[in-house]
């Protein structure tokens, strides 16, 4: 059976904040990760990248605790929306207690959306979770959601 | 001593030749680099090097002192024109046409497999050849010549009537490349193409000359693709690179910055099935760049296959075209696989597109065994 990514399943690591992004490929999943490394924080920032859950299960043991989930999607892209309502099927329900959010990269460009955008916010409110609509691109744009990101309070 | 009306047509007709041949030529063509910068083109030109090849310091003087590209056309055509030979112009012109790279070319078999065996007769003989089979058709000039690997043919062919007016449409330009049974020419009308099919025919002794469903902008790709078709699938990477023609320019995407690279201290979790999938991406289409191809078309005469609520009879037929153009399609089928957007395996008629030597696949239904009725 597919593993499910279960918050605390390890200890989590003092001072420590591990992010994972789960995005496919092109949907800006380098981006914002290397946008959330330029971040400097008080605490020690470490970022995960997939494309998709469940996880390989090769690493699994080095793997650490995830404190925050972000889900990326690509709204001008619908295997970027399936595949993202793949993922939220094999996270466990602590996470959608204010440890997740849902990018949705592509918000600037409606003439190319694959979606309509209430689907997309029926799916965050299906699992409760924050939407962050930007281009991640935009340099402004990503200024904004990297400290949205790493500030103390979501 | 007066000149002689053909010889006053001549030096016209000289002129305008220059004339539009410098014309077509950008400015950064004419200008770029010094004399020995390999990039200027006017300094490649023979014409204007002497015995010790070495630049002409007039002609040098007119690049330099000119600022506009109607003055150094201009001062270009008064003082070429008098001496410059058709021969000379049409040499700037193949110069001028390789350097630019933005010519469509058509590939052409030679049928019977006869092949363009060894050493290609010689340029003169060549060109002899090709105007004993253009005489009975066609009024014309030819200029052969060898550079980078394959031979270059310029052939002007002109309407008959009293004067020779050059027009930039009237000429076709062909090359070909030793050891391979294929021919590749400029697009031109159906008259000039019937006329240069069937000298070409004549000149390398084949009874018929065949168009091939293969044309685009980058002659060495398609010498490549023309070649492997129908190769091994290892084989076809081994023929990367065999060919020495020149490379085409790289077009504006090309030049593109290189895409931007994961952060080090970022984790991968996925990175064992990436690297599988680089793997298989690898074995199918080799690591090297792949042959450029601009524009792939799949003419689709099949019946529908999709959504039940569709209102189509199962049985008619659905005619769809689809067209993928792009600096390289190939390395673009490649760069989807890579990034997940195309599931693999792909099918054969985009995975194998590489060693089919078409740039437009015609999809129809298999016929069925047992007929009804």
């Amino acid at each position: 059976m597919a593993e499910i990514l279960k918050y605390l399943a390890k200890l989590p690591t003092p001072l420590t904040a591990v992010t994972l992004i789960v995005g496919d490929e092109g949907a800006g999943t380098l981006e914002l990760a290397n946008l959330l490394l330029q971040q400097i924080t008080d605490y020690h920032l470490r970022v995960h990248t997939a494309t998709r859950l469940p996880l390989p299960e090769d690493g699994a043991a080095s793997r650490p605790n995830f404190d925050f989930v972000i889900f990326l999607l690509d709204i001008t892209r619908m295997e970027s929306f399936k595949q993202t309502e793949e993922a939220l099927q094999y996270v466990d329900v602590a996470y959608f207690h204010g440890r997740s959010c849902l990018i949705v990269n592509g918000a600037k460009k409606p003439d190319r959306w694959a979606n309509d955008y209430s689907i997309v916010e029926e799916l965050a409110n299906a699992y409760n979770l924050q939407i962050i609509c930007c281009q991640l691109e935009d340099e402004e744009d990503g200024a904004v959601v990297r400290r949205r990101l790493t500030a103390p309070a979501i | 001593m007066p000149r002689r009306r053909s010889d006053v047509a001549d030096a016209a007709m000289r002129e305008r030749c220059l004339s539009v041949v410098l014309g077509r030529m950008t400015m950064k063509a004419l200008t770029a680099g010094n004399d020995e910068d390999a990039s200027s083109l006017l300094s490649r030109w023979s014409y204007l090097r002497d015995e010790n090849e070495s630049f002409d310091p007039h002609a040098r003087s007119i690049i330099y002192g000119s600022t506009t590209k109607r003055e150094l056309v201009s001062r270009l055509v008064e003082y070429c024109a008098e001496n410059a030979t058709v021969a000379d112009v049409a040499q700037l012109d193949l110069l001028a046409v390789r350097a630019a790279g933005n010519a469509t070319w058509q590939a052409y078999e030679l049928a019977d497999e006869v092949a363009i065996e060894g050493a290609l007769p010689s340029d003169q003989q060549l060109r002899k050849r090709l105007q004993r089979a253009l005489a009975p058709l066609v009024e014309h000039d030819v200029y052969v010549e060898t550079r980078a690997g394959a031979t270059w043919m310029w052939l002007w062919m002109h309407g008959g009537g009293g004067g020779r007016v050059f027009r930039a449409s009237d000429v076709v330009y062909a090359a070909c490349v030793p050891h391979t049974a294929h021919v590749f020419t400029t697009r031109t009308s159906p008259m000039r193409r019937r006329a240069l099919t069937h000298a070409l025919a004549v000149t390398f002794g084949c009874c018929e000359v065949r168009e091939m469903p293969l044309r685009g902008r980058c002659l060495r790709s398609l010498a490549r693709l023309a070649l492997q078709r129908n190769a091994l699938p290892g084989l076809s990477h081994q023929l990367h690179n065999e060919l020495d023609l020149p490379a085409a320019p790289p077009r504006g995407r090309a030049k593109r910055a290189a895409p931007p690279r994961l952060d080090g201290r970022a984790v991968r979790e996925d990175e064992g099935e990436r690297a599988a999938k680089r793997q298989r991406v690898d074995a199918a289409y080799g690591t090297k760049p792949q042959p450029t191809l601009e524009q792939v078309q799949y003419r689709l005469k099949t019946r529908f296959r999709g959504l039940q609520a569709a209102e189509m009879d199962s049985g008619q037929l659905f005619r769809c075209r689809v067209t993928f153009t792009g600096s390289s399609v190939l390395d673009g089928f490649r760069n989807l696989v890579s990034a997940g957007m195309a599931t693999w395996p792909l099918p054969p008629h985009v995975s194998n597109l590489h060693r089919m030597a078409r740039n437009l696949i015609v999809l129809e239904d298999r016929r069925d065994a047992h007929t009804s009725g």
